[in-house]
């Protein structure tokens, strides 16, 4: 056979790459005319979905250009456009929904992205996270006085107070319920990762009256299986991924390090809603108080 | 082929000089992709509106200034020096150790930038509040630069005696270097929050979305003099293909060759590993196609691998801009959804003419 | 001039040539014979710098301990006995590669000239890894030949280095290699093979060293060294010289074909 040059080989390559970039071209051009503001006002770009929960709490939602994909409260937030996950910005996609000020949880990055923000002149206000009823209200006061609605702000953190403190003291009735709280954010791979102290889940088990099983180390962690077995867990709480609950209980309790737990014996797996669990915003209270009946009853 | 009936002889095809027009070719297709990422974007600004704005004497638009300036542009350049860096390194690794499947990778660099990357992102956060200051955001890409150094050298040394390096030991105590580069990052991540979890997700999944200014300033010049080294090599290399002793005979200084191979190799992998995480298929894709189109003569393969590396990877940015606007994927994804049915085409439709 | 002067080659603790010494002048084709394992690849591959020796070995007056990889090709090309090629080049393209380096520069017409020389100049743009092992081995001939055009473009004479040259050809090609090393000589070159073939070796040799065991047996004319004693010696089997056979089997000799084309 003699060789001949593919020519007509790299003709077909290169109009495969040429067809590729018309095919970008014309995406970009198709996605140029999105994201209309909602409203002439609107300028606000929210990122964490406790902030955006405190910005709709507010009433303030026609301010919102934009949100990032852990806003998912109320479902109206999430027909924003989603800037994507909070710690991998891009910055010209946060430019492109054009906000002038960005109200952020701690964490947002990355400090490249950051940078440039600030050079394009886009304000930025942090609110720090706090796992505990001061916290939450804190926060509330930062997004409103940032929205200059410090009134309604007022006004929702003596709400929001209230509300939290009739939670607590339902929940810690007789002293709390003692029960031992083991948090688990996923058994992905056969590998169990769970919450230890400062974070979100501990503040909550603290709140709703019930002790952290694990107190070992901060953070989410990975635990061996002999640590979940020595933490002796009489509840276990995990997040709500919607599906089918049955089935993947019973997987969670036939795992080799779950099942010898107190919680195995009893069937004690309580479920929640993610951010509403977890959020640290303006429906906490409604999360002490299930959480704390649910630890109670199981 | 033309007999030429007076001599009987042929008149031989001259790939090389289809390889070299090749240059001109690929070349422009790096400026039009290259305007091609200046114009696209979330934001729709384009170039267009900025040289207008110009032309009436208007002063341009704040926003769109950073966006062109300081986030388009070291972009476009980071994307035009990664793909760059990578495809040539790929196709000299490919010609040192005589194996077109050899990826930059090869001699231990992406593992040890891993895990350097790995270390950075898990324990950083324990060192000592001064020194975290002072290396702020760039503490990942310094770790992971001074990782990819550490363990090609330690490759070299092993493979190295007598003032030789042979090519198949390093080949080997790679395989052995990565499994223990894999172990040590298995641990570390085992001791990593969520946090620290996600952001390794994100660096191994690649991404050029974090060039700024001083990346480019720095990462640009590094990678740049180590692929124009390089692309001294492909004489070598070529009589490398005949294997080392016969090339030895023809006169090249293989162990020179070998030690500039990999010198050059480690800065550029390196430094585009360190600045933009673990972007695939670019390494092993790129010279495979030139290789099939052109030819394997060095010479004009190198040039082209830079040209078609740098191209591809730009395409491969503006897709991940745009095609979940206003977030972006990773572009690891994207090279590795482009790049794996490429290469399955490459194996299918040349089986034969590769040897083997 | 190649001169070997007390060669000593150890393989591990294995000693493998044992104070070999011998003289090649150029001008002249010297072949290198003797059983497998006598070390006269061994050898070759010492005067060729691919390992490592004791004692001393000068061409055309230089230490080749002292030359750099180019200037030996400049001096010198090789011809190895079995090649592999890792990238799918042409067969033009492989003897190319022989052109970068040595004295020709990039002179395409070098090049397809030592492929006719081969016979192969019809084969320019195939694959090389589609041809036959014959055909890739007079490819690499080829190569050399583009990297050693000349055989004596000034006062010193270059040189051919061939191991087993004519191993995996039929006959008609082995003249065509034999009698190109002969051109070769002829035009004030020098030519040192290692050979198997003794017939081929009695037809072109101008002088024959007789290896075995690691040692020079004898070195000599073709007339000197090809005697029956000698031969059985060194390769341990009753052999006679100029002997037709007893009965009437038919038997071929190179030499008769030559006298054909002649």
């Amino acid at each position: 056979m003699n060789f001949q040059p593919k020519p007509d080989g790299f003709a077909a390559m290169m109009s495969v790459f040429i067809a590729m970039i018309g095919a970008a071209f014309a995406w970009s051009v198709s996605i140029q005319n999105h994201a209309t503001a909602s409203s002439p006002d609107a300028d606000v770009l929210s990122i964490g979905g406790s902030v955006t929960e405190i910005i709709y709490a507010l009433d303030q939602q026609h301010r919102l250009v934009g949100r990032d994909t852990t806003s998912t409260w109320p479902p109206e937030a999430q027909e924003l456009p989603d800037v994507g996950y909070m710690r991998a910005l891009s910055p010209e996609g946060v430019l492109s929904v054009d906000p002038k000020l960005i109200i952020s949880e701690d964490g947002a990055g990355p400090p490249e992205a950051m940078d440039v923000l600030k050079a394009a002149s886009v304000e930025m206000v942090t609110v720090p996270d706090s796992y505990d009823a001061e916290g939450i209200l804190e926060k509330i006061r930062i997004v409103g006085d940032a929205l200059d609605v410090e009134d309604r702000a007022a006004a929702l953190i003596a709400e929001v107070d209230a509300a939290l403190q009739a939670a607590q003291s339902v929940a810690m009735q007789n002293g709390g319920t003692n029960k031992r709280v083991m948090f688990v954010l996923s058994t992905e791979g056969g590998r169990i990762m769970a919450s230890g102290t400062g974070t979100a889940a501990d503040g909550v088990i603290a709140m709703a009256g019930g002790q952290n099983a694990i107190t070992e180390f901060e953070g989410y962690k990975q635990v061996s299986d002999e640590a979940v077995a020595a933490a002796a867990p009489d509840v276990i709480l995990m997040m709500d991924r919607g599906g089918n609950h049955g089935a993947a209980t019973e997987d969670l309790l036939a795992m080799p390090a779950i099942s010898v737990t107190p919680a195995a014996e009893a069937k004690a797996v309580v479920r929640m809603n993610g951010l509403l669990l977890l959020g640290f915003g303006p429906r906490t209270a409604e999360a002490v108080r299930k959480l704390s009946a649910a630890l109670r009853e199981s | 082929m033309v007999a030429i009936p007076d001599t009987g002889r042929a008149v031989p095809l001259d790939r090389l000089a289809f390889a070299r027009r090749m240059h001109v070719v690929l070349f422009l297709f790096l400026v039009f992709v290259s305007l091609l990422s200046l114009t696209v974007g979330a934001t729709g600004i384009t170039p267009w509106d900025m040289a207008f704005a110009l032309l009436r004497g208007e002063a341009p638009e704040a926003m769109a200034s950073v966006v062109l300036f300081d986030i388009r542009l070291p972009r476009l350049i980071m994307g035009i020096v990664v793909g760059a860096a990578l495809a040539v390194s790929g196709a000299v690794m490919q010609g040192l150790f005589r194996n077109p499947l050899a990826d930059p990778g090869i001699i231990g660099v992406s593992a040890g930038a891993g895990l350097g990357a790995v270390a950075a992102i898990v324990l950083g956060a324990m060192l000592p509040f001064g020194l975290f200051d002072i290396f702020g955001a760039y503490l990942v890409p310094i770790a992971a630069f001074f990782g990819g150094w550490v363990s090609t050298i330690l490759l070299y040394r092993v493979a190295t005696r007598g003032g030789v390096t042979s090519v198949a030991t390093m080949l080997l105590a790679g395989i052995a270097l990565a499994a223990l580069a894999g172990a040590v990052s298995g641990l570390l991540i085992y001791a990593a929050d969520d946090r620290q979890l996600r952001d390794l997700t994100f660096w191994g999944l690649g991404s050029i979305a974090g060039a700024s200014w001083a990346k480019v300033m720095v990462a640009g010049p590094l990678i740049a003099i180590a692929v124009l080294l390089a692309f001294a090599l492909a004489r070598g290399l070529n009589g490398l293909a005949l294997g080392e002793a016969a090339a030895a005979h023809i006169g090249i200084p293989v162990q020179k060759m070998k030690n500039r191979a990999i010198l050059t190799v480690a800065a550029a992998t390196g430094a585009a590993v360190a600045v933009s995480g673990g972007i695939g298929f670019i390494g092993i894709v790129v010279p495979h196609l030139l290789r099939i189109a052109t030819g394997p003569d060095h010479r004009a393969l190198l040039i082209n691998s830079a040209l078609l590396g740098a191209s591809l990877l730009l395409l491969a940015d503006v897709i991940s801009r745009v095609i979940i606007a206003p977030a972006e994927m990773p572009i690891g994804i994207v090279t590795a959804v482009l790049g794996a049915p490429v290469f399955l085409w490459i194996l299918l439709r040349n089986r034969g003419a590769m040897g083997f | 001039m190649l001169l070997i002067d007390d060669l000593n080659v150890y393989f591990g603790s294995a000693h493998v040539l044992k104070d070999v010494s011998l003289t090649a002048m150029p001008g002249a084709v010297t072949c290198i014979v003797g059983p497998n394992g006598s070390g006269k690849t061994t050898t070759l591959r010492a005067a060729t710098g691919d390992i490592a020796y004791e004692g001393s070995i000068t061409l055309n007056g230089h230490s080749l301990k002292r030359l750099e990889n180019w200037e030996a090709a400049r001096l010198r090309a090789v011809l190895p006995q079995a090649s592999t090629l890792a990238f799918p080049f042409t067969v033009i393209e492989v003897v190319r590669i022989g052109l970068q380096t040595g004295e020709a520069g990039d002179q395409d017409n070098i090049a397809i000239e030592a492929l006719a020389k081969v016979d192969l100049a019809t084969y320019a743009n195939r694959s090389y890894h589609e041809l036959s092992g014959g055909e890739q081995q007079r490819v690499q001939l080829a190569r050399v030949l583009a990297q050693i055009p000349d055989a004596k473009p000034d006062d010193d004479p270059r040189w051919l280095f061939l191991d087993e040259p004519v191993a995996s050809l039929d006959i008609a090609h082995q003249l065509e290699v034999m009698t190109i090393a002969r051109n070769f000589a002829d035009a004030g070159g020098g030519v040192v093979a290692v050979m198997h073939d003794l017939n081929l070796t009695a037809m072109f040799a101008d002088q024959i060293v007789l290896m075995s065991e690691g040692k020079v047996l004898a070195d000599g004319r073709p007339d000197a060294v090809m005697t029956d004693d000698t031969l059985s010696r060194a390769y341990r089997c009753d052999l006679r010289v100029s002997c037709p056979p007893s009965d009437n089997q038919p038997f071929l000799l190179p030499h008769a074909a030559r006298a054909a084309a002649e």
